[in-house]
């Protein structure tokens, strides 16, 4: 059996038979671990057809109290030190596969709506981070639109994180600060859970230099 | 040592790398998702759906939701660990994956914390058992190059913690990098004696910053030799799990009235554990650094399938032409050790016990495995010992068990003509200390030749008794 050598490196990672594996000689337990791989890999480069993709290894679910295998893998387009995540697991017979890529193509403008709405109510900004927990099916996320991610129209599981200057705010006054960067977010339809930090000035450092941090919820 | 953590703290944080899915996606601790916010965050955030999450659920290996519950409460009043921030979270993205870590912000004392999950599923055994003929490991490595990516300007002091293979990873670190100046290794194991010699200075400059935390009935610290100081904690042993609880991240966590987490020192190391130590060293030592991959990835299969329960595919590892032969060292040196010293053989029983197994045969298990004689007769004769068994209405299950299994009469025979060549005496079990790095842990002294001799007469007399006894039922 030919294995490339991002299989031969996987395949190794994951099953006790290196020798077996260098020779293409597979049993068949490694020979599914091996058909899933290739699958993963298909789904995401037919799914993200502009990226291309490694898959670096996978953390099976035997042995763990999930219900499905991951598979960490990089997009060669993309410089990030830490892994991508895609989730494969069985279901009558048949392999379904959600990743969590989608994230990673939205972000940026996700980031700058954010940002753009704060400042535009008059909110000193010092950064924008937001994540998502939800991970899609082939049935969406290669087109996916920022806007209706953060307004909740596709579920994502939103979590924006806004470190803002504190150093603007008059009396240290957080609590009032909060309450009205709830109301602005509010007033532009945003969903999700909203972590907010102030940060001694716009240059803060976001771990050593905060002043006050609260987070509510927007459903 | 200069961490502002009490010990009490370190644990809990290596208890909540292990939480994931609790009460849905957002109780995963080790989330990127989860950077920037404080660990006080996420213990409120789960807390608040606290309802979501199932007591009697396992949401990692060995820990229920109930008890996940009571560790997050017990975090809810230390402010000191609330407010400390999760800086970044990183997946392991080289070298087949295999390890996730967290790189944690204390702002009272401006410590850094970098904290490795431990081994999770079944396929991070290889990397653990590659640690017997890998210098260093492929995740160690990989461990060492995410630290050393790590930015700790304005950072006063380091300190390295990691559960289990976590453990492990934190002292290689710690080892073979000069910035750190803690490392609390949780139940993690130990180092071959090639690193040892390799790194021998390296080992001696930086072995005062370990501490080991490990659990006094723990079975993975056991593995290699250990560096740094050792303090054993008691295990709560709950007892679901059986053996396999006591290397379980919450085993040493004590709860009190108040929902207050303690631990509590044990005297020692657990006498079976550290039996075990003594002669997986040993054995380990028997095989040259080249020819230990095998052994490795059978151990490493056999512990998988141990953990897994499954006795089935125990017994394949032992017929399998890839492990078969390495199998059958072990079970040689095992019973050769046992042989020499008949101490293990109440380590085993204990351990059996706590699996719930019967350990009422023991005894006779104990006396045919002493004699290799015995042993290779059985194995001889597979269909009369199955017939044997029968007719002396031994269960079902049993019985069924070896007829499905024939080949471990095969294996059996195989052990016999091993336990013959081999001298358990020969190597060394105690941990090889850097300082006596060049030391060979061969044992020169001259064997004492009148207890093989006496079980051999005692072997001859015993066949002979059994010849009857086979005979007897079998045409009875």
């Amino acid at each position: 059996m030919e294995l490339s050598a991002e299989e031969k490196k996987v395949l190794s990672g994951v099953t006790f038979h290196s020798e077996e594996i260098e020779n293409g000689e597979l049993c068949d337990e490694d020979k599914a671990i091996l058909e899933n791989m290739r699958a993963v890999k298909k789904y995401l480069e037919e799914k993200y057809s502009k990226y291309q993709f490694e898959i670096t290894g996978c953390e099976p679910k035997e042995g763990t109290a999930r219900d499905y295998d991951e598979w960490y893998y990089k997009a060669l387009e993309i410089d990030r030190d830490s892994a991508f995540i895609a989730r494969a697991s069985e279901v009558d017979g048949k392999l379904v596969i959600q990743d969590d890529f989608y994230g990673e193509l939205i972000r940026k403008d996700a980031k700058e709506e954010i940002r753009k709405l704060l400042t535009a109510d008059g909110f000193s900004v010092a950064t924008v981070n937001v994540n998502f927990w939800e991970y899609f099916g082939d049935d969406c996320g290669q087109d996916i639109d920022a806007s209706k991610v953060l307004t909740g129209k596709i579920p994502a599981g939103n979590d924006i994180k806004i470190f803002l200057d504190g150093s603007k705010v008059t009396g240290e006054a957080f609590d009032g600060e909060v309450t009205k960067l709830e109301k602005c977010l509010k007033k532009y339809d945003i969903k999700g859970d909203i972590y907010v930090v102030f940060l001694k000035d716009a240059n803060g450092d976001l771990v050593r230099d905060r002043l006050y941090s609260d987070s509510f919820e927007l459903e | 040592m200069n961490s502002s953590l009490s010990l009490e703290e370190i644990v809990l944080i290596n208890n909540l790398l292990y939480c994931e899915n609790l009460g849905g996606p957002k109780g995963t601790f080790l989330s990127p998702i989860q950077e920037s916010k404080t660990i006080g965050d996420y213990v409120n955030g789960v807390l608040r759906k606290a309802a979501d999450i199932v007591d009697d659920e396992e949401y990692s290996t060995g820990v229920t939701g109930a008890e996940y519950k009571e560790i997050l409460w017990s975090i809810k009043p230390n402010e000191h660990l609330r407010n400390i921030i999760i800086r970044e979270v990183h997946y392991e993205s080289e070298g087949a994956g295999g390890g996730r870590s967290a790189y944690l912000f204390d702002p009272s004392s401006n410590e850094a914390i970098v904290a490795f999950k431990g081994t999770q599923s079944d396929a991070e055994w290889i990397d653990n058992v590659s640690g017997l003929y890998q210098v260093p490991t492929q995740f160690q490595e990989n461990a060492l190059k995410w630290f050393q990516s790590l930015d700790f300007e304005g950072c006063d002091i380091i300190t390295v913690t990691g559960h289990s293979k976590g453990g492990n990873k934190s002292k290689y670190i710690t080892i073979m990098d000069e910035h750190v100046d803690n490392c609390f290794s949780f139940d993690g194991q130990g180092f071959s004696d090639e690193f040892i010699k390799r790194n021998a200075t390296r080992i001696v400059k930086n072995k005062s910053k370990i501490l080991n935390i490990i659990a006094e009935s723990d079975f993975v610290n056991i593995l290699l030799n250990d560096v740094g100081t050792r303090q054993f904690y008691l295990g709560t042993n709950f007892g679901r799990l059986g053996f396999a609880e006591n290397h379980c991240a919450n085993a040493v966590l004590f709860f009190d009235n108040t929902g207050a987490m303690c631990l509590w020192k044990a005297k020692g190391q657990d006498k079976k554990m550290k039996d075990l130590d003594v002669m997986l060293n040993s054995f380990i030592r028997s095989y040259e650094m080249s020819v230990r991959e095998n052994v490795a990835n059978m151990l490493g299969n056999i512990i998988v399938c141990a953990k897994a329960g499954d006795a089935d595919k125990i017994a394949d590892t032992f017929s399998d032409e890839r492990y078969s032969d390495s199998a059958a060292d072990l079970l040689a040196y095992v019973l050769r050790y046992k042989e020499e010293k008949p101490e293990m053989v109440a380590s085993v029983r204990e351990i059996l016990k706590q699996n719930g197994f019967n350990t009422g045969m023991l005894g006779v298990i104990d006396f045919i495995t002493n004699h290799d004689i015995i042993l290779e007769l059985i194995g001889k004769n597979k269909k009369a010992m199955i017939t044997i068994l029968k007719k002396r209405h031994v269960k079902e299950a049993t019985v069924s068990f070896l007829e499905r299994h024939t080949d471990l009469f095969d294996f059996i025979v195989l052990v016999s003509q091993k336990m013959r060549k081999i001298d358990p005496r020969r190597y060394s079990g105690s941990d090889l200390e850097a300082e006596d790095a060049e030391k060979d842990m061969s044992i020169h002294e001259k064997l004492g030749i009148s207890r093989r001799k006496l079980s051999f007469i005692m072997a001859a007399a015993v066949l002979i008794i059994m010849l009857i006894l086979v005979l007897v039922l079998v045409f009875k």
